[in-house]
């Protein structure tokens, strides 16, 4: 049984006083693997000498990247939402989620481009109250396609093995971003008939990214305030960040204090005990699909107006940043994705300024790799027994 | 209650495979007839009824697929953008030789699974399907049907498939980033016979190297994922078959530095205190990046060279690393590591009790898986001649396990037939169903449609091909709706739980 006792030793020295030797021992093991870190990171942008020259060159890129990675966290904690809500009321991965996103961004690229008009440059430009206004179909949408798949595809299998869920759920994925693809294929209407003529925002070729209509102008709100100042907040800026606030702060009222949310998290906590007590468990999942693909579709169209673009491959690589938000957080508590969106959000925007952006991807991966193996329940997540 | 005469699934088989006749034509008719012969044989039930049964819906069967072709050499040849008409138009023996072969086929496969002495019988079967995959390339190339390329291919992902069904199948644990040591194989074979390092290492040395590569990287996954289960699981190997092909992309410019002057020298921005390590006059180019890395080496052996474009010496290189690969896996499956995946999988605290060393079992499962997945990327990488970090992409990942789903995880047998279908029915099926469906547009709907733009609307949304994905799509959710278990299920249920 020596076994046992070096782990009882082991477990003794983390609480109490570690030993000189052990204590010099874990240094060094810290000190070699930042070493290799050091040296394996180069190729993918950890060269520290161009960071330092960075840096030093252009101090206010630290700000700028604050911002730019904050609007991008709101986004990705907007999606990562949809995946905690989803995972803490059935502890299913919600693979398609990311591909709910993307449609929200079609949705609200279609939508704006009936309001738009040509502009003095040859591009659309949308009025702002349609930007604001295409917020309600775009979650209307999202929030009904997420609540019909989990109707057909998930309810069906609640008893089965969790795998054959997840199983079904990457394979609503593929129908998901096959539809982005060919949604693509309607651009050629436009050419059909003028009715038809808000469609040529998608283009000829399907697969193409579609651009969206201008809608909030290019201004740097900082210099009305500072003139000259060097660091660029715009409108698209001070409009995501609010509007993810703004969503989050009443999600978090929902849940916390509403009669349903509370309904919600009943569900969440015990679905047989929350049946018994008269809860409507098949509405309340429902509810909660609902709404995390609501906030998706929100997410799909502030990501639309913040950069520009919506391409149907986006569900994925948005959608597995969203998810690593979500687990970084501690998957299934809700201020936890928050928190998750926010840092990776910072992450990758740093990470594309002083790493490199070709590089971004993989160093997100890895974190999250990272987290799962050293802290499976995430920052915020409490233990909770057989899920990790 | 009166006795059905076909099962629903039988019908649904007859039906799909009329269907599939319906679009391929030409001569497939000898394929798709031994094919359903196949399988209406392996449906029979073993005894002299079934052999009796088998003969009589073989027929009808064969019968369906032959008139189904007929219809299809007669009347959709006939369509606008058709392909040309077969070599040596079919002559009625043909037909009459295809229908003989259906139901000959199908008998025999239903004797020989009545065989009152098993052993023999097996035998019998495997010496059928042996004679059939030796005949087919031949038949292939003389009536030139153009399948060669698309069998190699499915192949190939069928190789992959195997090692997936050890992690998924075996030992119950879900890969999402399988694909990951499919690049590992194919960059090995890239690296050491090509131009880019002017290295030139025999094939037949390169494809144990790959081997090993892909199962060292299996255990370097394996190692730290040890501890997590399901879906955590499934999203760790997500992230490392993610993070394979970035990697294989951007190595194109490596420099690397002494860390520690190199950190002096950006605390002090003073850039001449850097020692440089690696690279320093001129950045090492490892993947050559996205353009990846072509011409790569070709195998030979006995004087055969092995050239593009001449598929006989590459179908028979694969079919022979498929049929070692299938001894080797079914040899594991009942060897003591095999019980023991099925034992982990089926409930890990339960096999540890009994004294099964979970550490051990989940390693071996990740680094056999791997290595068969090697294999196939060193062969890919040879046959294609080109490595590019596009070729690996999150999709291979899903339609390799699709393959193992579709055909039954943890059935040999099931996930050969899945990844045959799947393959071929993405590389030979959609692309003719799409000429054909083209075809019919254009000879129904277009011809009364005026204006041009509304007809390349129509050909841009009915572009079969770009349905792919909704297709695998759809075989997964309902998959699992419907037949979790696969089409041929293995002995043991419930493979992933």
């Amino acid at each position: 049984m020596t076994t046992v006792t070096q782990k009882a030793e082991a477990l003794s020295s983390k609480s109490s006083s570690i030993p000189s030797t052990r204590k010099l021992q874990r240094a060094l093991f810290v000190v070699a693997v930042t070493y290799l870190v050091l040296i394996i990171g180069q190729p993918a942008g950890l060269d520290l000498v161009r960071i330092g020259q960075d840096v030093r060159a252009h101090p206010s890129a630290i700000v700028q990247q604050l911002i730019i990675g904050l609007a991008n966290g709101g986004i990705i904690a907007m999606t990562a939402l949809g995946y905690t809500l989803v995972y803490g009321i059935i502890e299913l991965v919600n693979f398609a989620h990311g591909d709910v996103f993307m449609l929200g961004g079609f949705v609200s690229i279609l939508t704006l481009s009936i309001f738009s008009r040509t502009g003095v440059n040859g591009g659309l430009t949308a009025p702002l109250w349609a930007a604001i206004f295409g917020f309600l179909p775009a979650m209307l949408f999202c929030g009904l396609l997420n609540a019909g798949i989990e109707r057909m595809a998930y309810r069906p299998l609640r008893t089965a093995p969790k795998l054959v869920a997840l199983i079904s759920a990457i394979g609503m994925s593929f129908i998901l971003q096959n539809l982005g693809l060919q949604i693509g294929a309607f651009g050629k209407l436009a050419e059909v008939s003028p009715v038809f003529k808000w469609l040529a925002v998608l283009g000829g070729n399907n697969a193409a990214p579609k651009s969206f209509p201008a809608v909030l102008g290019n201004n740097n709100l900082l210099e009305y305030i500072i003139p000259g100042a060097t660091v660029r907040i715009t409108f698209a800026d001070v409009l995501v960040i609010v509007t993810a606030i703004v969503l989050m702060a009443l999600l978090n009222w929902f849940v916390m204090s509403t009669r349903l949310g509370k309904a919600m998290r009943a569900t969440a906590q015990n679905r047989d005990a929350a049946a018994i007590v008269g809860i409507n468990v098949n509405q309340m999942i429902g509810l909660t699909f609902f709404i995390g693909g609501a906030l998706a579709g929100a997410a799909g169209m502030m990501f639309g107006l913040y950069n520009g673009t919506v391409v149907f491959t986006l569900g994925f690589t948005a959608g597995l940043r969203s998810f690593t938000a979500a687990v970084l957080g501690g998957i299934g508590n809700i201020r936890g994705a928050a928190l998750g969106g926010v840092l990776i959000g910072l992450l990758a925007a740093f990470s594309d300024q002083y790493l490199a952006v070709r590089w971004t991807n993989a160093w997100v991966f890895l974190i999250l790799v990272l987290v799962l193996l050293f802290r499976p329940t995430g920052l915020l997540g409490q233990e909770t027994g057989d899920k990790a | 209650m009166k006795q059905k005469i076909l099962a629903n699934a039988e019908i649904a088989a007859i039906v799909l495979i009329g269907f599939i006749a319906l679009i391929t034509g030409g001569w497939s008719v000898l394929i798709l007839t031994v094919v359903a012969g196949a399988l209406v044989g392996a449906a029979a039930p073993p005894n002299r009824a079934g052999v009796l049964r088998a003969l009589i819906v073989g027929a009808l069967t064969a019968l369906i697929i032959v008139a189904v072709t007929f219809l299809h050499n007669a009347y959709i040849t006939q369509l606008p953008k058709q392909d040309a008409i077969p070599v040596g138009a079919l002559q009625p023996t043909t037909y009459g030789l295809a229908l003989l072969l259906g139901i000959v086929v199908a008998v025999l496969v239903a004797a020989l699974r009545a065989h009152p002495n098993k052993q023999r019988g097996r035998t019998g079967l495997l010496i059928l399907v042996l004679f059939f995959a030796v005949i087919f390339p031949f038949f292939e190339q003389s009536v030139q049907l153009f399948w060669a390329n698309a069998v190699i291919v499915s192949m190939i992902f069928t190789l992959q498939a195997l090692g997936l069904n050890i992690v998924a199948g075996y030992a119950g644990l879900l890969d999402l980033g399988y694909v990951a040591f499919f690049a590992i194989g194919g960059y090995t074979i890239a690296f050491l016979n090509s131009p880019q390092f002017n290295l030139n290492v025999s094939f037949w040395l390169i494809i144990w190297i790959a081997a090993a590569a892909a199962a060292l990287f299996g255990f370097i996954l394996g190692a730290p994922v040890i501890p997590l289960r399901g879906d955590y699981l499934a999203i760790v190997t997500l992230g490392f078959g993610e993070i394979v092909p970035i990697v294989f992309k951007n190595l194109e410019a490596v420099k690397i530095h002494e860390p520690v002057t190199a950190i002096f020298a950006a605390l002090f921005n003073k850039p001449e205190w850097v020692r440089c390590l690696v690279g320093c006059t001129e950045p090492v180019n490892i993947t050559n990046g996205t353009q990846g890395i072509t011409p790569i080496g070709r195998p030979e052996l006995f004087g055969v060279k092995f050239m593009t474009g001449q598929y006989i010496p590459w179908y028979f290189l694969i079919l022979a690393m498929l049929l070692l690969s299938v001894f080797f896996i079914s040899r594991l499956r009942s060897s003591r590591i095999g019980r023991a995946w099925v034992a982990m999988r089926e409930d890990e605290l339960a096999a540890t009790s009994m004294g099964v060393n979970i550490v051990r079992t989940k390693l071996t499962a990740f680094i056999l898986g791997a290595m068969f997945s090697g294999f196939a990327g060193a062969f890919y990488g040879s046959y294609v001649s080109f490595i590019s970090p596009d070729a690996f992409d999150f999709s291979i990942s899903v339609i390799v396990l699709c393959m193992v789903i579709l055909g039954g995880t943890g059935s040999i047998t099931g996930v050969i037939l899945g990844g045959l279908i799947i393959k071929m029915s993405d590389l030979l099926f959609l692309d003719k169903f799409q000429t054909v469906l083209g075809g019919v547009l254009q000879a129904t709907i277009f011809q009364s449609v005026k204006s041009q733009a509304m007809t390349n609307f129509l050909e841009s949304l009915f572009n079969a091909s770009q349905y792919k994905l909704l297709l695998f799509g759809l075989i997964l959710v309902l998959m699992m709706r419907f037949r979790p278990q696969g089409l041929v299920p293995s002995a043991s249920e419930d493979a992933i739980t």
